[in-house]
């Protein structure tokens, strides 16, 4: 199972769409931390993923997170639940270059259609569709899990050794 | 804590789905959509626990969880730090949460892999605020809670409901009530017959139909559930689910000839369905919707299953009344009273029990059989006047012994008779007695099985 099998064409694909975005850290204070992201942009190599975190929302998620800090990042699909969780490393955090941004306001939009379209009251969605202040998150995978609701939750789909 | 829990119970609906994160003992994170955050008093919760097995080997190691709750009303989100206690299998907070567990997940088709395993119980440490995005308008204050006040509504009604002594003003008295006092617009009782399979509607209020005789399967949505469960169930935002309407319209088993619509928004927003308890079984529910959302709050709750409780008590008693009432002293202008031009045809089909006049579906098991066997006697010997002792006691009617909602059932076929204006109907001129008004003469035929 080669690295670059951990997110394979169909998850880089999912990830990259209109699907709602959590990850947890571990703290500074040393317990688990929640967040949103914004978008997702998966690398050309499919190596790492780029994640876009408003820090003034989730500053207990960054408060922990250096070069090497582990990740959880969990991508879910409001249509059918159909989700995903990457488990990885963070490489580094960083400005938002105007190519983030744009992928982020993309996904922002895309996800205020799909959302409005099942359903959802544009003030359910305000609170946490960030578009602006945030930070690029790069984060490598180490290990991929399905994790729609279901029996097969949690069934690890590949990982490489660290 | 920052925020008091109290002020957090619109996000605990299942509305917009919570989110749950744990590390493992080497402090790897784990994240997870949860489906119910359940507010089980001011310092803790309880998490649903269905499948994210390693959340729950995460919290068994460390003790420690986080979680991000979003009131559906306004989208403000709250972020909780627990500390794990222990795992409920069962009690009151458990079996509550089944019931809702069970009422989201048939409203999102999920069906039984939402079965709820254990509930865990947490402390809550701390609960705070997530600060809203730039671009969000300011927070709303939540919604002033008026505690007991809806409570004390229902106490005042739940006492009216018990200074009835007929089964059928303590129904109307109820759903008057519902609408006047408590403002509940669209409200149903549906009655549940003990080891039957379904619910039957008795009366509605605020639908353009009556539906009377209208049913619910057990264990089909949140009417079917609450009763199933004998616990209250409550949706507060039906947008996204596969509407209970729908799901029943679509159902394969209906049989259209001897099908009732059941009265129902088209579009409800806001459910809730509260079981009627007596003796430890459910008799019936009390169902009342909205067409928006978060028309029920967790007191709306509690007051429909009081009134419920009582509802069920009174029925019950006016049950046990109605058969030790002496026979009924018949007059003998009863026998000659009407002589009324025509005739219409009754049509019996023994496999259901079901009844239709004139080629009109009316109703089927046991009120379909009482019915009938009326006409029969009426037919037969001219006598109008019946006692629920005497149709009790009739074998042919094979009602179960002490388990026989007579109240009940009379109450169902009276009302239905009135509501498709039948040439045949029940009045009750004193409590234990059954009056046959007929305009017209019957035929009665007996349709073979199948």
């Amino acid at each position: 199972m080669g690295w670059r099998r951990v997110i394979d064409q169909d998850l880089a694909a999912f990830v990259q769409g209109p699907v709602m975005m959590i990850l947890a850290t571990r703290s500074a204070a040393g317990l688990p931390a929640i967040g949103r992201a914004i978008g997702a942009r998966v690398t050309s190599g499919r190596d790492a993923i780029d994640i876009f975190v408003s820090p003034s929302q989730w500053a207990d998620v960054l408060s922990g997170v250096v070069a090497g800090s582990q990740i959880a990042f969990t991508a879910c699909r409001p249509s059918d639940y159909k989700t995903f969780q990457i488990k990885g490393e963070v490489l580094d955090v960083s400005p938002m270059d105007p190519a983030d941004q744009a992928v982020a306001e993309r996904y922002a939009d895309d996800m205020t259609r799909e959302l409005l379209g099942l359903g959802l009251q544009p003030h359910q969605i305000d609170h946490w569709l960030t578009r602006v202040g945030l930070v690029r998150l790069r984060l490598q995978p180490r290990s991929t899990f399905a994790q729609t609701p279901g029996p097969g939750a949690g069934a690890q789909l590949a990982q490489i050794a660290p | 804590m920052s925020v008091p829990l109290s002020a957090i119970r619109d996000c605990l609906e299942g509305v917009i789905p919570s989110i749950v994160a744990t590390l493992d003992p080497a402090g790897t994170p784990n994240v997870s959509y949860l489906s119910q955050v359940y507010l089980v008093d001011e310092a803790h919760v309880a998490l649903s626990n269905q499948f994210f097995s390693k959340t729950v080997a995460n919290v068994k190691a460390t003790g420690r969880a986080a979680v991000v709750v979003v009131d559906g009303r306004t989208g403000q989100q709250y972020a909780l730090d627990l500390a794990y206690e222990r795992s409920l299998a069962e009690g009151e907070t458990f079996e509550r949460m089944a019931a809702q567990l069970k009422a989201i997940s048939s409203q999102h088709a999920v069906g039984e892999v939402m079965a709820l395993r254990s509930a865990d119980l947490y402390r809550v440490i701390d609960c705070r605020a997530v600060p809203a995005a730039a671009a969000a308008v300011a927070v709303k204050p939540p919604e002033p809670v008026h505690d007991g006040e809806r409570l004390a509504l229902a106490a005042r009604l739940a006492a009216a409901v018990a200074a009835q002594s007929d089964a059928d003003a303590m129904i109307d008295r109820t759903l008057d009530g519902l609408t006047r006092d408590l403002g509940f617009a669209n409200v149903m009782v549906l009655s549940l017959d003990e080891g039957a399979p379904r619910l039957t509607t008795l009366a509605s209020r605020g639908y353009a139909v009556g539906g009377v005789g209208s049913e619910v399967a057990l264990g089909d949505g949140s009417i079917g559930i609450a009763a199933a469960t004998l616990r209250p169930v409550r949706l507060s935002d039906m947008s996204r689910g596969r509407r209970f309407a729908e799901a029943v319209r679509d159902s394969a088993e209906i049989d259209a000839a001897r099908f009732i619509p059941l009265p129902g928004l088209v579009e409800p927003q806001s459910q809730l369905a509260a079981p009627m308890i007596s003796r430890g079984k459910a008799m019936g529910v009390l169902f009342a919707e909205s067409p928006d959302r978060f028309s029920f709050t967790a007191e709306d709750e509690d007051a429909l299953t009081l009134i419920g409780a009582q509802l069920a008590a009174s029925l019950r008693l006016a049950e046990l009344e109605a058969r030790e009432t002496a026979p009924v002293v018949r007059t003998t202008a009863d026998a000659a009273a009407d002589v009324v031009a025509g005739s219409f045809r009754v049509k019996s089909f023994s496999f259901d029990d079901s009844l239709f006049i004139d080629d009109a579906y009316l109703i089927k098991g046991v009120p379909g059989r009482l019915l009938f066997h009326l006409l029969q006697v009426f037919v037969e010997t001219g006598r109008r006047d019946f006692t629920n002792r005497e149709v009790r006691l009739e074998p042919s009617l094979r009602l179960p012994d002490l388990k026989d909602n007579l109240e009940t059932r009379l109450i169902l076929l009276r009302r239905r008779l009135d509501e498709k204006a039948a040439p045949v109907r029940l009045t009750r001129p004193g409590r234990g007695q059954i009056r046959l008004e007929v305009q017209g003469t019957p035929r009665l035929e007996l349709a073979p099985g199948g």
